[in-house]
């Protein structure tokens, strides 16, 4: 192949040129197992032991499971769109954003997504040193922590700079052991402690119960819309609507809240055992089944937040490309390793874990719901690819200066009204009864939908909407 | 490649495949069914009711 050829190639798999029918390389399993690789960390563990405290575990089940479902079926919406023609969502925000728009969001919503990574270099590390001490090995933390979450970051930079092809084959094998090890996990804690104890525990908070509830139903939304902008880059890799639709949503509403749950069901059987709320699985095991079942949450580890960070950073080294498309794959990749690595030896993020999920998804929230009305309401499932890549001729997205005002004034209002009157993520403070409706970041969701589809009724239409007499493929 | 080179190229491959996206017959991936859209619809009810019921109590 030429060396244009190659470039080409390349541009199509790890950039924003769309993918053409025969290039498309991820069959219904392939999508299934990359993203659910991509969606499955310890991080689910942590999420699981902290819902634990708030609730009992049918409701911590239902919490868990609804939520998540609810919320990963309606995001994902717009992935029918990505596979049809092979592009990721972040083109078609080019249009309700503008170019610049989509450039600053993209890149500030990819720094605050790469704080996963971080969190899951840091959980890495930390299960690893505790894993040594069951073995005898005694790990100074000051000094291995840094040293493992970094390697982590590395051994996950490897994989993403292999591309699509590397990720797939590596997350053939690792989600399958990892779904199995999750399954032989939750199985063990029911052998350990009593089904009846576990479901009899007390909820730790006590308080008001709603409250409870919606305060981890709002973790829960948080960590659903935390994959919405990730969600949408893979599914362009896929051969059938049908198969990018549900492999995305069964990943990120089953797959990974399976995971979430197991992490509350063994922090319950923790706590019947030791009266300790546990979120390291490292830990439980070993409490619950001894130290020799400690082997399995090497797997879980290891695997699972090596794979997070490989397909994490692919997924948003593009996303970042989609707004800086002359920048290669390759060098992005570079970046978020030494960004990422910076942030695991901080740790800043892993400590502020319950703030850092619901200002990342405040962030977003507008952006699914302007994304989802604007792709079944205002342009009714059409765009015009060729304004959306701004082809000679085709200006129906070159907005003011880049931006598209209607857009991003749809972000800040929704982001400042759901802060100032809603739910603070920072505090921790419901500031009003719409949070026992529909949590902080649903609603911010909802009102950036509600507010978009408004200004589409109004004059603004003109300027949101300059791409009717331009829809030549549809 | 320069930036310049890569812009160039990056804007005529994109062009040359949208032009081929536009003809009458490039087959798009097939579109989701009926039973696609009954799904989606079942699992959000069956979710919104599981839902309403633990806030108002019902299930504990």
């Amino acid at each position: 192949m030429s060396k244009h050829g190659d470039y080409i190639q390349q541009e199509t798999i790890t950039g924003v040129v769309p993918m053409m029918r025969g290039d498309r390389q991820y069959s219904f399993l392939d999508l299934f197992l990359s993203t659910s690789g991509f969606a499955i960390a310890t991080w689910c563990y942590t999420q699981g032991a902290y819902v634990a405290q708030f609730l009992g575990m049918k409701q911590m089940l239902i919490n868990v499971f609804c939520f998540n479902i609810i919320w990963v079926l309606i995001e994902c919406l717009p992935v029918l769109f990505s596979v049809r023609y092979g592009i990721d969502l972040w083109i078609w925000l080019r249009s309700v954003l503008g170019a610049k728009g989509v450039a600053i969001l993209a890149t500030v919503i990819s720094l605050a997504n790469f704080g996963w990574y971080a969190v899951a270099g840091n959980l890495f590390a930390t299960s690893m040193i505790n894993l040594a001490g069951t073995v005898g090995l005694a790990l100074d933390p000051a000094i291995w922590e840094p040293v493992l979450g970094t390697l982590c970051v590395l051994l996950g930079t490897l994989i993403a700079l292999g591309g699509p092809e590397v990720i797939k084959w590596t997350n053939r094998f690792l989600v399958t052991a990892l779904l199995a090890v999750g399954v032989i996990i939750v199985v063990l804690c029911f052998t350990a402690v009593p089904l009846s104890s576990i479901a009899a525990v007390k909820p730790l908070s006590g308080g008001n119960s709603l409250a409870n509830f919606m305060l981890s139903a709002e973790g829960n939304v948080a960590f659903a819309f935390s994959w919405s902008t990730q969600a949408l880059v893979l599914p362009r890799l896929a051969k059938t609507e049908r198969s990018g639709y549900w492999a995305t949503s069964l990943s990120y509403g089953v797959v990974a809240p399976f995971f979430v749950a197991a992490g509350g069901i063994m922090a319950l059987a923790m706590f019947v055992r030791t009266g300790v709320y546990e979120s390291d699985p490292t830990n439980m095991l070993t409490a619950l089944c001894g130290p020799g079942y400690a082997v399995l949450s090497l797997l879980l580890v290891a695997f699972a937040n090596v794979g997070t960070q490989g397909t994490g950073s692919y997924v948003n080294c593009m996303i970042v490309k989609s707004g800086l498309p002359k920048v290669s794959y390759r060098l992005l990749v570079l970046i978020a390793f030494v960004y990422v690595s910076g942030l695991t030896i901080w740790g800043g993020v892993a400590d502020h874990f319950g703030a850092f999920i619901s200002l990342a998804a405040y962030i977003q929230a507008p952006i699914i719901g302007m994304t989802v009305v604007d792709y079944l309401i205002v342009k009714k499932r059409k765009l015009s690819l060729k304004s959306a890549y701004f082809l000679k001729g085709h200006d129906a997205y070159r907005f003011t200066h880049g931006f598209n005002l209607v857009g991003l004034g749809c972000v800040v209002v929704a982001f400042a009204f759901s802060m100032l009157f809603v739910y603070d993520p920072f505090s921790g403070v419901i500031k009003s009864g719409l949070f026992y409706i529909a949590t902080g970041s649903g609603f911010t969701a909802i009102l950036g939908g509600l507010l978009y589809w408004i200004a589409s009724i109004t004059p603004l239409r003109r300027y949101m909407l300059r791409d009717r007499e331009d829809l030549e493929i549809i | 490649m320069s930036n310049q080179n890569i812009e160039t190229l990056i804007y005529h491959e994109t062009e040359r495949r949208l032009k081929q996206m536009g003809k009458k017959d490039y087959v798009f991936p097939a579109r989701i069914g009926k039973g696609d859209v009954v799904a989606i619809l079942a699992s959000l009810i069956v979710c919104g009711a599981l839902i309403v019921l633990c806030m108002t109590g019902g299930i504990q």
